[in-house]
């Protein structure tokens, strides 16, 4: 039996998957300790958990962490004279024509960062070891300092990391976690390295904290940990390397929706994940789109990850009124405490509260009935925020709404028309509970005409947590140039690098006759900065010409090659997936048909819950199409249709 | 009427078509100026010669690309497979080491519908110092000068024209590479435009060109007559031009009238001896940018912005220098000093809106192997960030490119890696952003060591006057250069060639910005 569990900013979502069957569940997040909703919610679902048994979990601790700025009180250990690299970064300023720009504020304070007298050369030469009368010194500042992590960046330490690893065995008596530059990213490029070794740890003591309690209640389950690129990692390997969760539930989610896409046959999509405190978006062609560019609130983490779009804007996003007298939403969200005004606690209006006051939301059937809402409080509120607009308690909700499309079709456009792809040419897939209210509006305003709701929209970032597999990137810089190349010594490297990462995997647990291995070479033109990723083949100096000719009409074929780096991904066999059929089932007693306001004005809606939908059948809207996690508006504009596996299809007729 | 919508997505999609030209030169790119620094930028005309769109790159290529694309374009016969290639500073370019090729795209059609353009900074273009910006007072002492030439006709290149370029620069394989990653980009710029008529049709794409330029110059009218009309002067003063002549003044009349403005920059200083020339390029180039600045959000960045600004300069001045005038630091100091000139007019008309001044340098260090020394030959050319000047109500950034350029630095790792060089600080001066109820920013220390003889060039500003603040606001601190020879300290001019010895150090101290605003004091307490 497997689980997948995603932790959101409002919700917790769970699949499991059980001989071949598919099960879904909701709770509500508990962000004061997320691990309780997250053992609710399991315990809700199956009656025992049995030694072999696993939980995917993708987090959301280590985002959040970081973006409050409640990662550990880390010391920065760097080479004399580099103090201040991480505020001064690479020396340009975020916007060109601004007078007012600002720039992120660095999450490290200037006076925990501590500078060696060290230093090794551009080749690896070694020029000066740090001295131990120096470290004592440093310990005890540490000590006195009550730090709670370490940072070790030493520059040109991914040539040769002598000195971070013997500064890293000196402190080893402190008992605080480590990272060492040379091992969490170990290329050239100070800075990056520093900011990703760095956000790596700050956030390592809160992620092993909260891993090892869900670990000990979850027990004897194996608890794996869902990554930034797709795949997941054991316990133990996260606590290293908290650095690659940065993104793990939108991964998640994006990988399932890839899956989901795969198995009905669409290459081209666009994932429209809108959860209550944020929304992600991604464009895929086919294959998963990979980054190592990604930006955590502006520090670069130079690790691999999924390239998804990310804006702090969802259903529980707060409306309020500027000084200016202009109606904005968010980017304050009401979250899951205290909620929407409707969940009976908050009394700040939520997009979530104007879809319930336009009659876009059942209140008794929001999450199959799970959670009780409280519509009175949200028409109360409602009309007092209308006489501050002065408009009518209607108009002040239909705005609200508009400006929250108006900020999901920026993100939606910066993956796709700004980086030259039209969305016509895409299904708009969407994930996550509050995205079908929004999915006709956006599609019409983009020019999509075909939106899929999967079966599992509301939980799909958990389907792909279920359905993905253990994956390890693993990276090393060897900067060889072409005279110097041998296969048989590549092969070599890459066997050391193979059987280092099974020792490795090896001491966490884990068999590596499981894995299969994808090897790839980073190379450019001697003298050039930019690599290309190319699969290690018999043949790949050739490909490489070939693919710089593809992408920049011209090849160097009298020029040395460059080999910067080795790249090794291990990966599991990942389950394949498949949808059980669904034929029209549930008896549940439905309105039949509701008014709901579109438009500027009230329209006649079929109600129906999405598991009594004849697959096939085709009915237009406007209607409301629920089911247990999410529910969708279908606009006048668009005609819906259920697939055999209870997957909603759009499409726009006009 | 082009919708709101519509403006959009083709506003993004001749952006693009400029952003991707740009990754495709750096990522093929060979030198660590274009490839880690990004000094570079890309555009797009129309069949006129007009803006379409350029890339967010480098303030200071702004007005310049123009002036480059008007100067090829007029009375030329082109031909499909065209490139034309230039830097004279004198006929469209800005200095010598900014290359610019251009070609022109047919899509079908009997004459070009677009041009392409993209403009790179090129570590050496050979003259009497390595990395070409010297202290000279002669252009054709700073490097070869390229007028507009046919670098490759209808597809095959020109190649006893590159073969003598080559042979007059030093690390000719770099110069190369760089020139077919140019090549490269201008390529993929074709293709992707070719791509959008096959998709929107010729008309269409030009009647959004035109939409676009419209919307940009409503834009910027709108701006302009946001500010009270009058006449603001200013003046501010250059260091000095590395020959001997000191306190150079720039001056600005400023006339605002509705949604019109008049630049007049007449009586400033004529031209020098030294390099601090610029050509009338840079001057629009600066001021299109503090215009770009004073709009309340951004906007498409074309042709249509720079129709309600015009501008007055007096050839054989400081802002619009003749020939010979060297002006290898026209484009990266007297740049900075016109944008302090023109904020330092907008102050008067906008009291309170407007930043003191920032570091106003960009700090150029252009390193070479010694001619007679044996060591491999190189050269390296970088540029030193500041403090910006403090705003209306918060600090100004520490350690940042400000104004005319937004060059990133190259990683310590990889000019170690490629130079002969140890870079042993790279730090915030504490204490040298000016005081006031906001902080100037912080300057850096950069400090090379040589591990090799070589030849330096600087090229720096602020060493004399610092960068002003502004209402009451202190001034941050001046830049220094110092060179410690056997850790003896020697402080070196703002402007200079010299020759360094192995075990050098080389320390540059940028300036901080100034401050703005009256510190507050605190109360003192009286003892009863």
């Amino acid at each position: 039996m497997r689980i997948g569990v995603d932790t959101g900013g409002t919700f917790t979502d769970f699949v499991l998957e059980k001989e071949g069957g598919l099960r879904f569940h909701k709770v509500v997040s508990t962000p004061h300790n997320p691990a309780e909703a997250v053992c609710r919610g399991i315990d809700e679902l199956c009656e025992s958990l049995y030694p072999g048994d696993e939980v995917i979990h993708g987090t959301t601790v280590a985002t959040n962490g970081f973006l409050e700025r409640k990662g550990a009180r880390t010391a920065v250990i760097t080479t004399r004279g580099f103090r201040d690299l991480l505020c001064i970064g690479r020396q340009n300023r975020p916007e060109l024509y601004n007078l007012q720009v600002r720039k992120v504020a660095p999450f490290i304070r200037r006076s925990w960062v501590f500078e060696v007298n060290e230093r090794t050369l551009a080749d690896g030469t070694l020029v000066r070891k740090p001295e131990n009368g120096h470290l004592g010194k440093l310990q005890d500042k540490l000590i006195h300092g009550r730090f709670e992590s370490i940072a070790v960046v030493f520059l040109h330490s991914y040539v040769n990391p002598t000195n971070e690893e013997l500064v890293g065995a000196y402190l080893q008596d402190l008992g605080l976690p480590v990272s060492l530059s040379s091992r969490v990213l170990p290329e050239f490029r100070e800075y990056e390295r520093l900011s990703t070794t760095c956000i790596n740890a700050y956030l390592g003591p809160l992620l092993s904290h909260y891993f090892r309690e869900l670990e000990q209640r979850l027990r004897p389950v194996v608890l794996l940990v869902q990554q930034s690129n797709g795949g997941h990692m054991t316990v133990p390997e996260a606590a290293e390397r908290p650095v690659h969760t940065i993104l793990s539930g939108p991964a998640g989610g994006l990988a399932g929706a890839r899956k989901i896409a795969d198995f009905l046959g669409e290459p081209r999509i666009i994932t429209f994940d809108m959860g209550g405190t944020s929304t992600d978006v991604a464009l895929s062609d086919g294959d998963l789109p990979y980054t190592r560019e990604y930006r955590l609130d502006d520090f670069p983490v130079g690790v691999q990850v999924l390239d998804i779009h990310t804006i702090g804007a969802g259903g529980g996003s707060i409306a309020w009124l500027d000084r200016g007298g202009a109606l904005r939403v968010g980017p304050k969200s009401a979250g899951a405490d205290p909620g929407p005004v409707c969940y009976g606690k908050g009394n700040e209006l939520t997009v979530t509260d104007a879809n319930l006051f336009l009659g876009r939301l059942l209140p008794d059937y929001f999450l199959g009935g799970g959670l009780t809402l409280y519509p009175e409080r949200t028409e109360k509120t409602m009309h007092h925020f209308a006489s501050r607009l002065g408009v009518s308690p209607l108009q002040a909700a239909e705005g609200i709404v508009a400006v929250a499309n108006a900020n999901m079709s920026r993100a939606l456009r910066a993956v796709s028309v700004e980086r030259g792809y039209h969305p016509r040419d895409y299904v708009l897939v969407c994930l996550g509970g509050a995205s079908g209210l929004h999915a006709c509006e956006l599609a019409l305003e983009l020019n999509i005409h075909r939106i899929i709701l999967p079966i599992a929209t509301g939980v799909l970032s958990a389907l792909g947590m279920v359905s993905g597999s253990h994956r390890r990137d693993l990276s090393r810089t060897v900067l060889l140039k072409q005279h110097q190349l041998q296969t048989t010594e590549l092969e070599k490297l890459f066997q050391g690098l193979e059987s280092d990462a099974f020792q490795e995997l090896a001491r966490t647990g884990i068999e590596a006759t499981d894995f299969s291995s994808v090897r790839k070479l980073d190379i450019r033109y001697h003298g050039q900065s930019y690599e290309i990723p190319i699969p290690h083949t018999k043949d790949f100096v050739d490909v490489f010409h070939q693919e710089h000719e593809r992408l920049f009409g011209h090849a160097f074929l009298d020029r040395d090659i460059e080999i910067t780096t080795l790249r090794l991904s291990l990966e599991t066999e990942s389950p394949a997936l498949s949808l059980p059929r669904q034929g029209a089932a549930g008896q549940e007693k439905l309105p039949g048909y509701r008014p709901l306001y579109y438009a500027g004005t009230f329209v006649d809606a079929a109600i129906s819950h999405r598991t009594r939908l004849q697959p096939g059948q085709k009915f237009a809207g406007p209607a409301l199409i629920l089911d247990d996690s999410s529910t969708c508006l279908v606009t006048p504009e668009f005609v819906a249709q259920a697939d055999i596996h209870g997957n909603l299809h759009l499409e726009r007729m006009r | 009427m082009a919708t709101p919508i519509e403006l959009e997505v083709f506003n993004k999609l001749f952006a693009s078509v400029a952003e991707e030209m740009g990754i495709v030169l750096r990522r093929s790119a060979f030198s660590a100026n274009i490839k880690e620094r990004r000094d570079f930028s890309c555009a797009l005309f129309d069949r006129q010669g007009l803006l379409l769109a350029q890339a967010a790159h480098i303030p200071v290529h702004l007005g310049a690309m123009p002036l480059a694309m008007a100067a090829v374009h007029s009375g030329r016969k082109w031909s499909p497979g065209d490139v034309v290639i230039l830097n004279d500073p004198y006929k469209g370019g800005t200095h010598l080491p900014d290359i610019t090729l251009i070609a022109p795209v047919y899509c079908g059609e009997p004459h070009p519908l677009f041009f392409v353009a993209a403009r790179a900074h090129h570590a050496d273009v050979g003259g009497i110092e390595p990395g070409s910006m010297p202290v000279a007072t002669d252009i054709r002492q700073e490097g070869v000068i390229i007028p507009p030439t046919r670098l490759v006709r209808a597809g095959s290149a020109h190649h006893s024209f590159l073969e003598d370029f080559l042979r007059r620069c030093r690390s000719a394989t770099e110069r190369q590479g760089d020139l077919d990653a140019q090549l490269a980009a201008l390529r993929r710029g074709s293709l992707r435009l070719e791509e959008l008529v096959a998709r929107h049709g010729r008309e269409r794409l030009e009647e959004m060109g035109a939409e676009l330029m419209a919307y940009s110059q409503r834009a910027m009218r709108r701006c302009i007559s946001r500010i009270p009309d009058g006449i603001y002067e200013w003046q501010d003063l250059l260091d000095d031009d590395g020959c001997e002549t000191e306190d150079i003044p720039i001056h600005l009349r400023l006339t605002i009238r509705d949604d019109q403005v008049e630049a007049d920059f007449t009586q400033s200083s004529p031209q020098v001896k030294g390099g601090v020339n610029a050509v009338r390029a840079v001057t629009q180039s600066a001021l299109v940018y503090v215009f770009l600045c004073l709009m309340d959000q951004s906007y498409p960045i074309n042709h249509g912005c720079f129709e309600p600004l015009a501008l007055h300069t007096r050839p054989g001045t400081i802002c619009d220098a003749k020939f010979p005038a060297p002006v290898a630091a026209g484009n990266v100091e007297t740049s900075q000093r016109l944008v302090d000139v023109l904020l330092g007019a907008l102050a008067l008309a906008l009291p309170g809106e407007i930043p003191a001044a920032s570091c106003g340098s960009m700090n150029n260090v252009a390193i070479g192997n010694s001619p007679d020394s044996e060591g491999p030959e190189f050269t390296y050319y970088e540029t030193i960030g500041g403090g910006m000047g403090a705003r209306r109500d918060m600090d100004g950034l520490d350690g940042v490119h400000t104004h005319m350029t937004n060059t990133l630095n190259t990683p310590v790792e990889a000019i170690e890696h490629s130079y002969p060089l140890l870079i042993e600080t790279y730090r915030l001066i504490p204490g040298s952003g000016g005081r006031g109820r906001y902080r100037g920013g912080r300057g850096i220390r950069r400090d090379y060591r040589f591990l090799a003889p070589a030849r330096v060039s600087l090229l720096s500003e602020r060493r004399r006057h610092p960068p002003t603040g502004t209402r009451g606001g202190e001034p941050g601190r001046a830049g220094e250069n110092i060179l410690f020879r056997k850790k003896k300290p020697q402080r070196l001019p703002g402007k200079v060639n010299l020759e360094v010895l192995v075990g050098d150090l080389l320390s540059i101290r940028t300036p901080g910005g100034g401050g703005f605003g009256r510190k507050k004091k605190l109360p003192i307490k009286r003892k009863i």
